[in-house]
């Protein structure tokens, strides 16, 4: 368990995506145990993917590769499955991930207007990522949390209801570190390590809305 | 009359005692236990049709063009026919108002997003889509939006484009690439509308069989670099013929626009090559282009000129009168042909050793192994072993030396229709499927042999893991007492491994192998085109026409009035004797020893002490440019004639376009000199050379051009079995237009196959009574026997394992192999293959790279016999410590067009290292940084 924690901080240590690379020794060995997890080998194609994305920010063509050999595919299945997911991402992504939200309940709250508002503060159009590797902006399909809509995601962690305002914050928020306990680093899911609360990185407030966290504490 | 008609029918129906009944719009048919519905309705006439499913690949229901209205529990409901068995009493309605709706609904969805930009479209006039949109579609679209754009095209590989908006995504290609090839290198990626074909990000599509995908893709999603915008296919004329660049021999088309060779297409055909091509194969017309002889050259005064035909004979046969003159037929050695017709080599093998009388003849290169032996070993053919019981390669990498037969096998594998042995220096690409793996190292195979045959020989264990080897044993049934029934089942797979290391290891076990598995079958793997071809015409030493042995030649030694007297060697002691000044002239029947034989450094003697070399070439390669009188001949294309492959199937060239004005058909020159020594052999037209063979040499009975293309279709096998052939539909080719897009139609393909259609034919006509076989087993000329071969007298005894090299830890043995690119003439005169060349890599084991601080991509100087050539790490986990693997004809950079090709691949050849008459070859490696140290 200490041993897991120790990653996981490592995991959440890492302060921007990396250029490059494979798998950590670390990360190996938990890729080697998602494994053992499934009858046939190819069926953790998909959560050595996150594992990947959790140490990278992304899937970079090294741990396509490894994850290749490992799972017994090719380079071309497993980049060819990861592609069908957009969750998992191929090229390199900014520091920050936004997924904004712009189906039915969220477009009805504003949605499209709440998208136009970021992409001016980014300067960015969904889809792309700035200069300085900071943001990546995506228009995204329905998050489940229609409730809180117009709704978007940092890092996969939940921000809603937005509107141009709150999302100025949100920015200023990121940029000073206010938000460090609550957005991990893009990738890192605990999906993957349900080992481990981000509360005990203090923010226990925040936390709350971090829905896949939600009854780890 | 109708009890034989009701026996008949009797008779057909038990054949066929696992049939089912359906009925397809209204009309009853039998069809096969187990049988796909589509292809149930094709053998009946009724096409159904479709973009996904293709006959040899298995069904995916993909693009749902074959939906039919089938009954079942619920009434009549739509489903794919591609993937939908037969079953007993199923009632199927193919054109129905709702089966048509339904083609015509998915064609509309199919072209939403198809650009419908045909007219500058390669598949634009051949292409599926548009054709089934003609006969099945709708008419008109609904659809007004804004189709998807990707930019386009992009490059999947080295020979392949993608347009992604022209994909149907009806995973042809996908499939071709996992199930058939073996190697997932394409998938689909993306998602819904933008669900595309893709590469990995690391890997580009450089598999050997990219080309089968452009082939079969349905649309003009895939297209070839080298066919791009050639030519409209309206514009196409074919000729149905064989590739001749291995001896896998597979039938294809030959088309042309404009007299100009442009492509080459796959033909379907049961039990060969079922429609694919290797690359090499596929793109290998622009050679014909490129590089070529097109007049006769002589030297004069240390440089070659253009002559006249009559002055090039006349030199020639001045100087093989001189050469006579000087010491009789032994001053004349003759190598090659196997880029030859069968008649070309016939009539050079009369020429050579009934008008010469010379026994230094060869159309093998080294490469090989014992011809008597390869030709007396039982034969199988490539159904045959890849529907074996048990594989077991004894030889190299299959992928690399004969392609489509790896595919072939590979597939069988995968599938478990059968089960492989391998017994291979190296790891092959069918290593992994294999149930057991042997490793020998240079040297070994015969103790290994002796090992797992010689039950009496107390040696098991002495160098190989004693479970292995009594695995294997239980695997062939290997008994004490061996019974005639022995090795039925299995086929051995059989070739030269390791170039580096003398053919005896393998000859001397494949003598004990045939004598321990009486019914165990042999499928030689010489690489070289139509080297069986030349090899059963005699062109190779102590054989005659007719896989018959020199002892038994009193029927040439009457028509041909001579033989010679002296034994038959082989190409590595013909250039011997070429180096030691005792050979007057040396003929080159398209052979080019000076790229093309593993010991440099006798051939470069050997060209220097000859001192008149003739080259029948159609490309200016080494050996033509340093002969005295170069002759050109036509290359793959421009060729007629029969050949044979590698398992005696004897198949037709069409010739689809005219060889430069001045090259002549090497049999003619043959006619010719033969003429101007006095020995007119009265044959002036291809076919009468080929009717002399088919009346005179009993193999080949009956066996002609004229009778060939009447009734061969893919070929007919020598010996012909029975007087009355019975051409069975399997090996028909069949004709599926959606199958095999491109293909017009074929001379002797019939649309599609029916059951019971194939009628006996004649091969003979009717003047000899007995078909070859039999007229062989009456003894007029007795096939070769394993009794009947030379015994090899080089290093007879001497078979023990030879002691590892140990003068310093540098020192390692050579395992000597073949790269499918290889820096040969087909890459240099290929633009769009040259750059596949690739560098010379050195294979090193992972503890003896580190041991010298290796990795990867470190550049090294290897040497050996004084010569040094350079060469790039890899690191193979599966070769053994101690081992070194080296390619044959490799360069030192990697895009051989752009390198200065003299310096540029000489200073990568590994064949400056090898010494033909060693038993193994050592050599030493030198590390950039220590190279000073080392050679100090
Ligand atoms: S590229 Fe051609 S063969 Fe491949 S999926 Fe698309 S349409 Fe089918
Ligand atoms: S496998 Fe051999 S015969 Fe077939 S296409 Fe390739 S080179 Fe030609
Ligand atoms: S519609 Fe936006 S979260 Fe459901
Ligand atoms: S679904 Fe049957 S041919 Fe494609």
């Amino acid at each position: 368990m200490k041993q897991n924690n120790d990653y996981m901080e490592k995991m959440l240590a890492r302060k921007t995506p990396s250029t490059g690379g494979g798998f950590s020794a670390e990360g190996m060995k938990r890729a080697e145990a998602l494994m053992a997890l499934y009858p046939v080998k190819r069926s953790a194609l998909i959560p050595m993917c996150h594992l990947a994305q959790g140490e990278h920010g992304w899937l970079t063509e090294e741990c396509i590769e490894e994850i290749a050999a490992l799972v017994g595919v090719s380079p071309a299945e497993v980049s060819g499955t990861a592609s069908f997911y957009d969750m998992l991402h191929l090229e390199p992504v900014g520091q920050y991930v936004i997924s904004v939200c712009t189906n039915i309940a969220c477009m009805l709250a504003g949605a499209y207007e709440l998208l136009e508002a970021v992409e001016e503060r980014l300067g960015i159009a969904s889809g792309q990522t700035d200069k300085d590797m900071r943001f990546t902006l995506e228009e995204a399909e329905c998050l489940g949390a229609c409730d809180t809509a117009p709704c978007l995601q940092v890092n996969s962690r939940f921000f809603g209801p937005m509107n141009s305002e709150s999302f100025d914050k949100l920015i200023t928020d990121l940029a000073s570190g206010a938000l460090a306990g609550v957005v991990p680093p893009h990738g890192v899911l605990s999906r993957v390590e349900r080992v481990f609360s981000l509360t005990t990185k203090g923010a226990t407030d925040a936390a709350q809305m971090d829905t896949t966290d939600a009854g780890q504490k | 009359m109708t009890d034989t008609v009701h026996t008949q029918n009797q008779a057909e129906e038990e054949e066929r005692d696992n049939t089912v009944n359906i009925v397809i719009d209204g009309v009853a048919i039998k069809a096969n236990e187990g049988e796909l519905l589509i292809e149930a309705a094709e053998r009946n006439g009724i096409f159904i049709p479709r973009f996904c499913y293709h006959p040899h690949m298995e069904p995916v229901g993909m693009c749902r063009m074959c939906l039919v209205e089938v009954s079942g529990p619920r009434g009549f409901a739509l489903q794919p026919a591609c993937y939908l068995k037969v079953q007993e009493n199923m009632e199927v309605m193919a054109s129905s108002d709702k089966a048509k709706r339904a083609q015509e609904g998915v064609l509309e969805l199919l072209l939403i997003n198809h650009p419908l930009d045909c007219p500058v479209c390669d598949k634009g006039g051949e292409c599926p889509l548009q054709d089934q949109t003609m006969s099945y579609g709708p008419g008109e679209s609904r659809f007004i939006e804004e189709k998807r754009h990707f930019d386009k095209p992009i490059e999947l590989g080295p020979l392949t484009y993608l347009d992604r908006e022209r994909c149907i995504q009806c995973a042809r290609c996908t499939r071709f690439a996992a199930e058939v090839a073996g190697e997932p290198q394409i998938d689909f990626a993306g998602r819904g509308d933008m669900t595309m074909v893709a590469t990995s990000p690391t890997r580009p599509f450089d598999s050997y069989f990219s080309g089968n995908t452009v082939q079969i893709c349905p649309v003009g999603a895939l297209t070839a670099k080298a066919y791009r915008f050639k030519s409209r296919p309206w514009d196409l004329e074919q000729a149905e013929t064989t590739c001749t660049l291995c001896s896998v021999g597979c039938r294809e088309v030959a088309q042309s626009s404009a007299g100009e060779l442009v492509r080459y297409l796959g033909v379907d055909n049961l039990t060969l090559n079922q429609s694919w091509l290797c690359d090499k194969g596929r793109y290998s017309f622009e050679a014909v282009k490129n590089g070529r002889v097109l007049t006769p050259l002589a030297r004069h005064e240390g440089v070659l000129e253009e002559v006249r035909w009559a002055d090039a004979l006349a030199d020639i046969t001045a100087g093989i009168r001189a050469g006579l003159a000087k010491g009789g037929g032994d001053q004349i050695a003759v190598l090659g042909g196997a880029k030859f017709t069968n008649e070309d080599n016939y009539m050079w093998a009369r020429l050579a050793k009934g008008v010469f009388g010379s026994e230094l003849v060869d159309a093998q290169l080294g490469d090989g192994f014992n011809a008597e032996l390869a030709l007396a070993l039982p034969r199988a053919g490539i159904e045959e072993t890849v529907n074996a019981r048990t594989v077991v390669l004894i030889a190299g990498d299959l992928k690399e030396e004969l392609p489509v037969l790896y595919l072939r096998l590979y597939q069988n594998l995968a599938k478990g229709k059968t089960k492989l042995i391998e017994i291979s220096p190296t790891h092959t690409s069918l290593s992994d499927l294999a149930k057991i793996k042997l490793s020998p190292r240079p040297g070994e195979l015969f103790s290994i042999t002796e090992d797992i045959f010689d039950v009496t020989k107390n040696s098991v264990g002495s160098l190989k893991d004693e479970s292995v080897i009594s695995s294997i044993r239980q695997f062939l049934d290997v008994r004490e007492e061996t019974s005639a029934d022995d090795g039925e089942g299995i086929v051995f797979v059989v070739g030269n491994a390791n170039l580096a290391e003398a053919p005896i290891y393998l000859e001397e076990s494949l003598k004990l192998i045939a004598a321990k598995l009486p019914k165990a079958k042999f499928l030689p793997a010489l690489r070289r085109g139509n080297i069986f071809g030349a090899l059963d015409m005699g062109l190779g030493p102590n054989l005659l026409p007719g896989r018959i042995n020199k002892d038994r030649g009193d029927f040439f030694r009457r028509t041909w009035g001579t033989l010679p007297a002296s034994p038959g060697i082989g190409t590595p002691e013909i250039l011997a004797k070429c180096a030691a000044g005792e050979v007057s002239v040396l003929v080159l029947l398209g052979a080019d020893p000076l790229s093309d034989f593993v010991d440099q450094a006798l051939v470069q003697k050997a060209f220097e002490n000859t001192p008149f070399i003739i080259s029948l070439a159609s490309h200016m390669d080494p050996s033509a440019t340093s002969a005295d009188v170069v002759l050109p001949v036509p290359y793959m294309g421009e060729t007629a004639g029969t050949v044979t492959n590698l398992e005696g199937r004897v198949s037709v060239l069409g010739q689809k376009v005219t060889p430069p004005a001045l090259a002549r058909q090497p049999w003619l020159i043959a006619a010719d000199i033969a003429r101007l020594l006095e020995e007119d052999f009265g044959l002036y037209t291809l076919e009468e050379v080929s009717q002399e063979i088919a009346d005179t040499v009993s193999l080949y009975r009956g066996v002609s051009l004229a009778s060939l293309k009447r009734f061969g279709g893919d070929g007919v096998f020598v010996p012909v079995k029975a007087a009355k052939v019975k051409i069975a539909s399997s090996t028909k080719s069949i004709f599926d237009p959606i199958a095999v897009p491109g293909i017009a139609s074929v001379e002797e393909q019939g649309a599609p196959i029916k059951t019971g259609s194939a009628k006996p034919i004649a091969l003979q006509d009717g003047n000899t009574k007995d078909s070859s076989a039999e007229a062989l087993a009456k003894g007029d000329a007795r096939l070769i026997s394993l009794a009947d071969v030379t015994s090899a007298t080089r290093h007879a005894g001497g078979l023990d394992v030879i002691a590892e090299p140990k003068s310093d830890k540098y020192s390692l043995r050579l395992i000597l192999q073949r790269d499918l690119y290889d820096a040969g003439s087909t890459l240099v005169n290929c633009p769009t293959l040259a750059s596949l060349g690739g560098v010379q890599e050195i294979l090193l084991a992972p503890s003896a790279a580190s041991g010298f601080g290796l990795q990867n991509g470190s550049p090294v100087n290897v040497t050996g016999r004084g010569q040094m050539i350079e060469a790039q790490v890899k690191i193979d986990k599966s070769l053994s410590p101690g081992l070194a693997v080296l390619k044959v004809n490799k360069s030192k950079a990697n895009d051989i067009f752009s390198a200065d090709v003299s310096d540029g691949i000489a200073s990568g050849r590994a064949e400056l290292l090898v010494d033909a008459s060693a038993l193994v070859t050592d050599i030493r490696l030198e590390t950039k940084h220590d190279k000073k140290k080392e050679l100090g």
